[in-house]
């Protein structure tokens, strides 16, 4: 028998990084649960949960509860209540995305770099299903300066050469002014 | 510096600016184009024209301009056609004048000019048709050495550039007046505002003019209202940025020059390229001045009045002794205002008769100019005044042809603008561009006061739609002069008159091309290449057509406009390619192992977008195939430990979820039972296999369905397409999972001993069985199945683990004489097995062409089997699937190589088959291969050529049944 040893997927990416006013960290592991309510089963699903988040919208109740896509929501944290099994099809995501935190004064100008849509105009929380990129993106706007992002893990890579190519010339355009 | 003025606003007087032009250091001033600089230092010749390669010099003093392109030497490497116009100066510019050598002051192509009678529209048609064989060997070769405008560096571009979106309410293009007061009035209203403009500065024509706007100057006026809008905090100015086309749902391209006017720009990128996005958008992005078709237009120093006027306010250039040639109101005008502050004018001459005023210079009505001297640089004009010639000396030569409104964004729809005969131009409509209206110039309001109250108005219809109040808006007082003009297109005398300066078309080029019935404007357009420059014929197009109009005897509006695409200004690739360069050219998924891989010295393949392993090398390998027998080994001998997470992995979950597998596998999945695992085909709707994987039954309501590597996310897309269109309201969901488990194939026949270690105990799993495991804290799934053809395992764990469940296994399979094996053993396992990849399932093969029809129920619907029971998708004259064999162990094979009868020849008609897949087999000593041949089944033991004209392979070979290995699959179940 052996024991595991868990690893970060942005291991040797060297996060934090800081370029001007952006900064680029991981968000530590948390519990992500996939929550598809079956079919008619919708609002029996909310009132077990506490509420099922709309298209776009991000909910906190004992949990974090964002919605993903259609008929989609991930719910963020530990403590998810028995049952929930009879009205959603349930499935641990918790290894599947890797998740980054971008936040400074720049974070919207970094992200006006790399994803197609007006963030100003999501409102705090909010969450988007987008590209970053070529990447496939969960956003999460945790205020006008942070943003959540998620990717597939495997991509963790790439999410951080993007941000950080991006991060880089939005500092030096700063530089210049 | 000869040629400066006192003044020049654009300028930093006190700040000196050393640089480069064709090897000579000068000095400019900041705040200086390169086109001024070079004035202010008296060069007139900036380049060689295109064709006849004659002296050129600067004609305009913007992004219009078609003469004074340069190449620019900077990140290592040079930038061709570069604006001189447009390049503003920095302290160490490099510029080299292009289209010339060995100088530009002695060019040996200038030969063609003395050709020119030879080199008229369309030569190389008429040309170099004979002998046939000289054009591509001969011909084209030399004719496009000769060609093009500029050269290519042949380095990989390293300069940084950038992509990036914004979003607005309102889009101002070109902030002149008209754009000011857009972006004033919806400022103040609260919009959402982007104001963009080409030029460094803000303010448009009222930075090239004297006059008064609401009792101050122009450029008085102009800071104030930019003071306004810098402090709106909804308002967004973006000097420097061309807006360079428009795009369906109010997305509009443009080009911000970022860090290109910059000495050092650090890591700033050259360029940005911009999608914005804008509710509504306002066109105001003014006119155009055009130059008159006379004979010897393109001297140097023959130039635009507006750009005279321009250097001279901007950048207090002197241009010497003066000619005005003007046919409107408004070249008059100038020619007074800048006699009165000091210009020399030397004449103005007018082609109208009934025109006349009181001027400080001489005033020639009637008048026109019919010839230029001067080789490298004008130095005097040749004026005929009814009918009488004379000869004035000059410098500078300024033509004032009328405006033309900058309408071309607005035809980027398709849509045509209207001639306005009192302008003698043409104006957009409105609506020829959903939400982008033009206003002031652009639509013909040519007068400060006429484009000031325009633009407002634009702003107030603007605001209306987007529900927004306009506030009131007090409009300033200022110039209001009437514009008229008499079109002068082109000058009849003698000599060649330029219409298109970029690409040396003349009027006689498209007088010819209509003589010669190229007289569609589309027509005479590509014969002549009239417009086709980077300057997309800014300061041609309105005059060709007149001249072609005239040719043909057909009104100017009947002769119609070619037709305007994005782009409206040159947009170079890099900064529409930014950041797709390298590790951003597309993204890189990779497994929890890689890393470890990679630390082993495994070669990486790309599988998609993932990363794999092709084979893992020792030292004193001979090549990769003694790493791939090696591994192929550890298999077939002991145990050897692959990472396959890369497979699909998607959760079925519902109590409709079996009723739904049964839908999209050919075979039964509700029934398997809890705990076990079945191998299944889907199909495509039109019967052809779609993918292969397991499935596997977790629990009850709880199915898991792996996929190919490379089919997985058609595989999703295809069940979520079945799940809402055709089983909507079942009870079932789906979810991809495959990131979230890190899965590692254990094969061998010591794959148990291994799973030992890892787990303390092995569950006495049967072939194609699942269960739960726990290794430690983490749980874990364990599958029985083998791609190998050995029992095998394959065990699930969470992706944070997966590395160290990796590290774990590899130096457990080393311990027992195995180890990590890559996709080349793996491949040489599944081919000896005569297990299939998408290199069999190439999107034409049915089941029956595999020899898997027996796993198509006949007791249920699914998806493809209607189709698949059409004639011709079964039957002997399909290609099946069959194992290969060279009569010669060792005589090499390769997938793709084609199959013919021993004595037919290697050609498309008799090919009977090809190979798919092959390799070189260390357990059987052979090399074998997986082919699709006509009637392939029936034929085992038939002899077959196989010729690889690519390699240069021809071997004899025999069919046989595609399973080489265990065909009784002994070796996996028991």
């Amino acid at each position: 028998m052996i024991e595991l040893s868990a690893s970060d997927p942005f291991a040797g990416l060297h996060l934090p990084l800081v370029h001007g006013a952006a900064r680029l960290d991981s968000v530590p592991p948390v519990r992500i649960t996939a929550i598809a309510p079956l079919p008619g089963q919708t609002e029996a699903l909310a009132s077990a949960l506490g509420g099922f988040p709309a298209p776009g919208e991000v909910l906190d109740t004992t949990l974090r509860l964002v919605w993903v896509g259609r008929g989609q929501a991930f719910a963020f944290g530990e403590g998810l209540p028995e049952g929930l099994e009879r009205h959603a099809a349930l499935s641990d995501q918790s290894d599947g995305w890797a998740g980054a935190q971008l936040e400074g004064a720049d974070a919207q100008a970094v992200l006006a770099r790399l994803v197609a849509m007006d963030l100003r105009a999501l409102a705090v929380p909010s969450s988007v299903r987008t590209l970053l990129g070529h990447l496939p993106l969960l956003l999460v706007k945790q205020s006008e300066t942070a943003f959540d992002l998620w990717t597939y893990r495997s991509m963790a890579g790439s999410l951080s050469h993007e941000l950080d190519r991006a991060m880089r010339m939005v500092a030096a355009r700063r530089a210049l002014a | 510096m000869k040629r400066r003025v006192t003044g020049g606003s654009a300028l930093d007087r006190g700040r000196a600016v050393r640089f480069h032009f064709d090897g000579r250091e000068m000095t400019g001033c900041r705040g200086d184009t390169l086109a001024s600089a070079l004035l202010a230092n008296n060069v007139r010749l900036m380049g060689r024209s295109f064709k006849y390669h004659r002296p050129r010099g600067v004609l305009t003093a913007g992004s219009e301009e078609p003469n004074a392109l340069v190449e620019l030497k900077r990140d290592g490497t040079f930038h061709p056609n570069i604006r001189a116009t447009l390049q503003e100066l920095h302290s160490g510019l490099e510029a080299r004048v292009q289209n010339c050598w060995p100088s530009v002051r002695h060019d040996v192509m200038a030969v063609n000019d003395l050709f020119a009678p030879f080199l008229s529209a369309g030569f190389y048609y008429k040309t170099f048709m004979w002998p046939r064989a000289f054009w591509e060997r001969l011909y084209e070769p030399v004719i496009r050495r000769a060609a093009g405008l500029g050269r290519l560096p042949r380095a990989h571009d390293e300069s940084l550039h950038e992509r990036a979106f914004a979003f607005c309410d309102l889009l101002v293009i070109g902030s002149g007046p008209t754009g000011l007061m857009v972006a004033l009035t919806a400022g103040r209203a609260g919009a959402d505002v982007i104001l963009a403009e080409e030029d460094r500065q803000m303010g448009g024509r009222l930075l090239s003019q004297a006059g008064q706007i609401d009792g101050q100057g122009a450029e008085d006026w102009v800071q104030g209202v930019l003071a306004e809008l810098t402090a709106l905090p909804n308002v967004r100015l973006m000097p420097r940025t061309s807006i360079f086309g428009t795009y369906d749902g109010g997305v509009f391209g443009a080009l911000e020059r970022v860090g290109q006017h910059l000495a050092e720009p650090g890591l700033a990128p050259r360029e940005c390229y911009w999608r914005i996005t804008a509710r509504r958008a306002i066109l105001a992005s003014g006119a155009l001045e055009r130059p008159i078709a006379h004979p010897g237009n393109d001297r140097p120093g023959v130039m635009l009045l507006s750009a005279v006027a321009s250097y001279w306010h901007r950048w207090a250039v002197d241009p010497g002794r003066v000619v005005v040639f003007g046919n409107n109101d408004h070249a008059l005008a100038s020619a007074q205002v800048l006699a009165d502050q000091g210009m020399q004018i030397a004449a103005y001459i007018d082609p109208r008769e009934d025109v006349a005023g009181d001027t400080p210079f001489p005033f020639h009505s009637g008048g026109e100019v019919v010839a230029t001297r001067g080789r490298h640089g004008l130095r005097e004009v040749t004026i005929r005044v009814r009918g009488r010639e004379s000869r004035i000396a000059c410098d500078t030569l300024a033509l004032s042809g009328g405006w033309n409104p900058t309408l071309a964004l607005t035809c980027h729809h398709g849509a045509r603008p209207v001639w306005d005969e009192a302008i003698a131009a043409f104006v957009p409509r409105p609506g020829m561009v959903p939400g982008l209206e033009a206003a002031g110039a652009a639509r013909g309001r040519f007068s400060i006061a006429a484009c000031l109250a325009d633009g407002v108005e634009a702003a107030q219809a603007a605001l209306a739609e987007l529900g927004l109040k306009a506030p009131d808006m007090v409009l300033p007082e200022a110039e209001d002069s009437a514009y008229a003009l008499r079109p002068l297109w082109q000058v009849k005398a003698k000599g060649r008159a330029w219409l298109d300066f970029a690409n040396d078309v003349t009027t006689k080029d498209v007088t010819l091309a209509a003589q010669e019935g190229f007289a569609s404007v589309e027509h005479m357009k590509r014969y002549t290449t009239q417009g086709m420059a980077p300057d997309q014929g800014k300061s041609s197009n309105m005059g060709a057509l007149a001249v072609l109009a005239d040719a043909t005897g057909g009104s100017i509006p009947e002769t119609g406009t070619t037709t305007f695409r994005p782009p409206f200004v040159p947009v170079s690739i890099g900064a529409l390619g930014a950041g797709a360069k390298g590790a951003g050219f597309r993204p890189e998924r990779r497994t929890t192992s890689d890393a470890q891989a990679r630390a082993m010295g495994a070669p990486m393949i790309e599988a998609g977008l993932w990363y794999r392993p092709s084979y893992f090398p020792q030292a004193g390998d001979a090549d990769w195939r003694t790493a791939c027998n090696r591994e192929t080994g550890f298999v077939r001998q002991t145990v050897g430990v692959c990472d396959v997470s890369t497979l699909g992995k998607i959760a079925v979950q519902g109590p409709d979820a079996g009723r739904f597998l049964d839908f999209v596998y050919t075979g039964t999945m509700s029934r398997l039972a809890v705990g076990r695992v079945r191998y299944g085909l889907m199909l495509r709707e039109d019967g052809h296999v779609m993918d292969d994987g397991t499935c596997a039954r977790l629990n009850e309501h709880d199915y898991l369905v792996t996929t190919t590597t490379a089919a997985a996310g058609e595989v999703m897309q295809h069940l979520e397409f079945v799940q809402q269109a055709f089983c909507r309201g079942w009870q079932l969901r789906l979810a991809s999972v495959t990131e979230n488990w890190a899965q590692m194939a254990v094969a061998g026949p010591l794959a148990g001993e291994v799973l030992g270690h890892v787990l303390g105990e092995v569950p006495d799993l049967p072939f194609m069985g699942y269960c739960p495991v726990q290794i430690g804290a983490v749980a874990g799934r364990l599958f029985r199945i083998s791609f190998s053809g050995e029992k095998g395992y394959e065990l699930a764990v969470p992706a944070r683990f997966g590395a160290d469940l990796f590290r774990h296994l590899v130096a457990l399979a080393e311990g027992l004489g195995g180890g990590a094996y890559g996709m080349e053993a793996l491949n040489v396992l599944r081919i000896e097995k005569g297990f299939i990849t998408h290199a069999e399932i190439d999107g034409r093969v049915t089941a029956f062409d595999l020899g898997m029809q027996g796993m198509m129920s006949s007791k249920k619907d699914f998806i493809g089997r209607a189709a698949s029971q059409r004639p011709g998708l079964t039957g002997p004259e399909r290609m099946q699937l069959v194992g290969l064999r060279p009569s010669d162990p060792q005589a090499g094979i390769a997938a793709g190589a084609s199959l013919f009868q021993p004595d037919a020849p290697a050609t498309a008609a008799h090919v009977e088959g090809h190979v798919t897949s092959a390799c070189y087999s260390p357990t059987l000593g052979t090399w074998l291969g997986l082919a699709l041949v006509v009637n392939g089944r029936a034929r085992h033991g038939a002899r077959l050529r196989l010729e690889d004209g690519l390699r240069g392979q021809r071997c004899e070979v025999s069919l046989c049944d595609p399973v080489f290995f265990d065909p009784e699959g002994g070796r996996m179940r028991d």
